[in-house]
């Protein structure tokens, strides 16, 4: 019986956009099948401004394919965090992720 | 009406005027200083960043290094703002979040009033624009950014005085093609500066934007008090680390 392994190697992404009537939003991003590492950057307002790490945190492992689990994801992040975004939205992040990941 | 204190604007540089700021948030926090507006500018000229912003995105360092203008992130959101020492004045106002309308943009557009109030005694008519800037004719006069903190909320807000458009061009990112006349040209089209409505001098302009403060809150001049500048001694390298300045 032969048994196949298929390694997957991580990739690097990034994208940067100023979000419609928003701020400037970059995403780098390093995935395979998941994402493995991720870096949300600009010159919008997150408040507290600990809310960054805690929605980057919530996005490690998740599928950086599927959009809208990507936005559900980080919605969550901010509910659970009490976390105010000022400049954009969870729907931009995840859009910008899908554009780092092209 | 509660009482406020004004520094007397100063001069430092970018690792001490943050530092400054943290260390006042402190004692304003524990309650042993009033809230306080300080009014400020960066010696050397200097370029801060927003805290959520890469330092390796947003300036040319090395070319900061060359030219000796320092580079800082700051503990408030928002964009890269070139701080030229004699172009330009940046203020900071801390207090208790309860001195200030709940809602951040609210906050934003109740602080900034002051700023306003003191334009117009220059005879420049200026509006607060969503979601942190002072605007004249629709240009970008000044920009503002918060953070609140155990009950305590910063605001910084800089007001272009006299922009070396060129200068920041040569240490913020930006692609070679944009350092152009055109491109000059459309900051123009976008920014600016107080030099462009009145012939004020640098000092007069930040007696009259202190007066726009002052004239409607009941304001005292203080200092730093001893605790507040040890405090600030003590974590300004902090602002100067590499892990600081380069965290994204």
């Amino acid at each position: 019986m032969m048994h196949y392994i298929c390694q997957v190697s991580v990739v690097n992404g990034s994208a940067r956009r100023k979000v419609p009537d928003g701020k400037m939003l970059s995403v780098k991003i390093e995935y395979d099948t998941v994402i493995k590492k991720i870096e949300l950057s600009g010159d919008f307002f997150i408040h507290p401004e600990e809310g960054i790490t805690d929605i980057e945190d919530a996005l490690i492992g998740s599928n950086p394919f599927n959009e809208k689990e990507i936005c559900e994801i980080i919605s969550s992040a901010v509910s659970l965090n009490h976390i105010e975004l000022i400049g954009l939205t969870p729907d931009n992040i995840a859009k910008t992720i899908s554009m780092a990941i092209r | 009406m509660n009482k406020w204190r004004f520094l007397p604007i100063q001069s430092n540089n970018a690792y001490m005027n943050m530092a400054i700021d943290e260390a006042i948030s402190d004692s304003v926090r524990e309650g042993s200083s009033y809230p306080t507006i300080r009014f400020y500018t960066w010696d050397p000229s200097a370029v801060s960043i927003g805290c959520f912003q890469s330092l390796k995105d947003e300036v040319d360092t090395e070319r900061c290094n060359e030219l000796g203008i320092d580079f800082v992130r700051r503990k408030t959101g928002g964009g890269a703002v070139y701080h030229d020492s004699n172009g330009e004045i940046t203020y900071s106002i801390i207090g208790k979040q309860e001195l200030f309308p709940t809602g951040i943009i609210d906050s934003y557009k109740y602080i900034c009033q002051f700023i306003i109030s003191g334009l117009l005694k220059v005879g420049i008519t200026a509006e607060f624009s969503p979601i942190n800037d002072i605007v004249v004719e629709g240009k970008k006069l000044s920009g503002n950014a918060q953070t609140r903190k155990d009950g305590v909320l910063l605001q910084h807000g800089t007001i272009l005085y006299d922009l070396n458009i060129r200068r920041m061009f040569d240490v913020l990112k930006v692609s070679k093609e944009k350092i152009s006349d055109k491109a000059i040209k459309n900051v123009e089209e976008r920014v600016t500066m107080v030099r462009k409505y009145s012939d004020i001098s640098l000092a007069d302009l930040y007696i009259t934007l202190l007066a726009g403060f002052s004239e409607k809150m009941d304001c005292e001049e203080g200092a730093l008090s001893k605790k507040e500048l040890k405090k600030a001694t003590e974590v300004a390298p902090n602002y100067r680390s590499a892990s600081w300045n380069f965290s994204r």
